[in-house]
């Protein structure tokens, strides 16, 4: 007893193997992949035919001699290929499977190679039914039993049922059948898992393309670099989070020698975030071209951003004004984190707000404050995104650690003051990634 | 964060809990517009057991505000802790809504 079962257990085993090396192999291939997205050349649809076709020939010489009657899964191939790629294909393959079969000659060789010219086109036929798409798993089991069932019924139709024949057809339920549906199983598997893992990169690579499309148009706004002013030090740095928020900066040179600047905070994320931060961005600049106070710039911005509100867009800013000779600096705060402003003999000022978030209270009304910066006065202002930058446990840097910070290197540069910030977070913060873009502004009156 | 509503008078308590930023504002945003969907417009956010909100909280919130005005609702706050109220006064929230220091001086502002 054992000296059957164990070749025949050993053969079952090698064809296995190789359906389904071949399927992992076959489906990671270039030619594959062409010709399910329906963009494959004459010569990927050949070698593709000739693929499934020695499959099938595979099929018919690894025949499982059970009790003296043959079994095979010569209709595998064929069957797959019309299921994944249409009728052409499927018959293509099946007709080297079928030619391969029909010179073996024997009684069932009409009713199998008919069997096998019928799978891989009714196949295909499935697939165009199902819109060229491949059944799925269930179906293509269906599908496999069915094509085996009309096997079993061509063979009684054309070989009669003779003891030779009736052998045949119980090696069909025992050995043909679970192999079919393994080897079906095993591709379909493959192939899910495959298109999974697509679907996955592709979903990646879209992500990836749309974040750098965000950075691209937050960086085509910002200035290039910070103006230099005469008597002036100053420093503008933006550290975007990987998901690029919002923040934004921007500087405006007035003819009469007065410098604006702006810095804001427009929430959201990604590409929506990066129009936002456009549109507000243009709002601001195009406005300085008529008005100067910045009360009535942040009246008119928020005229303008809240037309668009109905999309959720808001955000927060300090819009200044300075005029560089006599240090007086004008300045609206609209829900802002407030800048701080360092006097030299030691002290600091918080410039508070002034009005409310852009785009919350249609028709508000701005205040407008100012504060004077003598000769080693320096202001800094920033984004919720520094004090708010967080430790694994969920401590924040906070304005305290920000005022003291600074505080020890009041006689730095405006950019060193800024890197340090930075470099103080850093340490803060540890490993923790960094949540939300950070932005700074540091204006220093040297002279 | 996490979302409770409870029905009192006419008025639907939200209960919103944990952390509200830059991570969680979107799903903030679309649970919040099912539970208004239809539903009762007089709201009050019950903000007790809300630990820390970012500046993406603070849109989350305002656009939550176009919604429901747009259906002619009104909503408000109550419950607010030290940092959480912070974080109103810098962005000017409570220049806009109406806050309460508990829950049952909202729903009497909401039935009047």
């Amino acid at each position: 007893m054992f000296d059957l079962i164990i070749p025949v257990a050993w053969e079952l085993f090698q064809i296995i193997a190789v359906i389904t090396l071949c399927s992992y192999f076959i489906i990671r291939t270039d030619v594959f992949n062409r010709l399910i997205q329906e963009n494959g050349s004459i010569k990927d649809k050949i070698l593709i035919i000739l693929f499934f076709g020695v499959i099938s020939i595979y099929g018919t010489m690894s025949n499982i001699v059970l009790d003296g009657s043959p079994a095979n899964v010569r209709d595998l191939g064929p069957v797959i290929a019309g299921l994944c790629f249409g009728p052409w294909i499927g018959l293509g393959s099946a007709i080297i499977g079928a030619i391969f079969r029909y010179s073996f000659g024997g009684i069932t060789a009409v009713p199998c190679t008919l069997t096998t010219l019928l799978a891989g086109t009714l196949a295909g036929i499935v697939w165009i039914i199902n819109k060229k798409r491949y059944i799925g798993t269930y179906y293509a089991l269906i599908f496999i039993s069915l094509i085996e069932l009309l096997h079993l019924g061509l063979i009684f139709l054309i070989a009669g049922d003779g003891p030779e024949v009736m052998a045949i057809i119980d090696n069909m339920w025992t050995i043909m059948l679970p192999l079919y549906l393994f080897g079906i199983a095993i591709f379909s598997i493959f192939y899910k898992n495959y298109t999974n893992e697509k679907k996955n990169r592709e979903e990646l690579e879209r992500e990836r393309v749309e974040l750098q499309f965000a950075q691209e148009i937050q960086e085509s706004f910002l200035p290039k670099t910070a103006p230099s002013i005469s008597g002036y030090d100053i420093s503008a740095s933006t550290y975007p989070a990987r998901e690029v928020g919002g923040d934004f900066y921007d500087f405006i040179h007035f003819e009469d020698g007065e410098v604006g600047f702006v810095i804001a905070d427009v929430s959201g994320k990604s590409v929506p975030a990066a129009l936002f931060m456009a549109l507000s961005c243009t709002a601001i600049r195009i406005s300085t071209g008529w008005i100067r106070a910045p009360s009535s710039i942040a009246e008119e911005v928020n005229t303008i951003i809240s037309k668009y509100a109905e999309s959720g867009m808001f955000f927060s800013m300090v819009y200044g004004v300075i005029s560089p000779l006599n240090g007086v600096l004008k300045y609206i705060n609209a829900g802002h984190p407030p800048p701080v402003l360092f006097k030299k003999e030691g002290s600091h000022d918080e410039l508070q707000r002034t009005g409310t978030i852009i785009g919350f209270l249609e028709g508000q009304k701005f205040l407008e404050a100012n504060v004077s910066l003598e000769k080693g006065d320096f202001i800094v202002c920033y984004t919720d995104g520094v004090t708010e930058a967080q430790t694994f446990k969920g401590e924040m840097f906070g304005k305290d650690r920000l005022i003291k910070t600074i505080d020890e290197n009041r006689s730095k540069t405006a950019q060193e003051v800024s890197n340090l910030i930075i470099t103080g977070i850093k340490k803060f913060v540890g490993e923790n990634p960094q949540f939300d873009d950070i932005t700074i502004l540091v204006i220093k009156r040297t002279e | 964060m996490e979302i409770k509503t409870e029905k009192r008078d006419n008025a639907q308590i939200i209960l919103v809990s944990g952390m509200l930023d830059a991570s969680n504002y979107q799903k903030f945003e679309e649970d919040i517009s099912l539970l208004i969907q239809g539903g009762p417009d007089k709201i009050v956010f019950n903000l007790s057991n809300l630990e820390y909100m970012s500046s993406a909280g603070v849109r989350a919130f305002l656009k939550t505000n176009r919604t429901i005005k747009s259906k002619e609702g009104v909503m408000v706050f109550c419950c607010l802790k030290p940092f959480i109220k912070e974080v109103f006064e810098i962005a000017g929230l409570d220049v806009g809504f109406k806050i309460f220091a508990d829950v049952e001086s909202a729903v009497q502002f909401l039935d009047a």
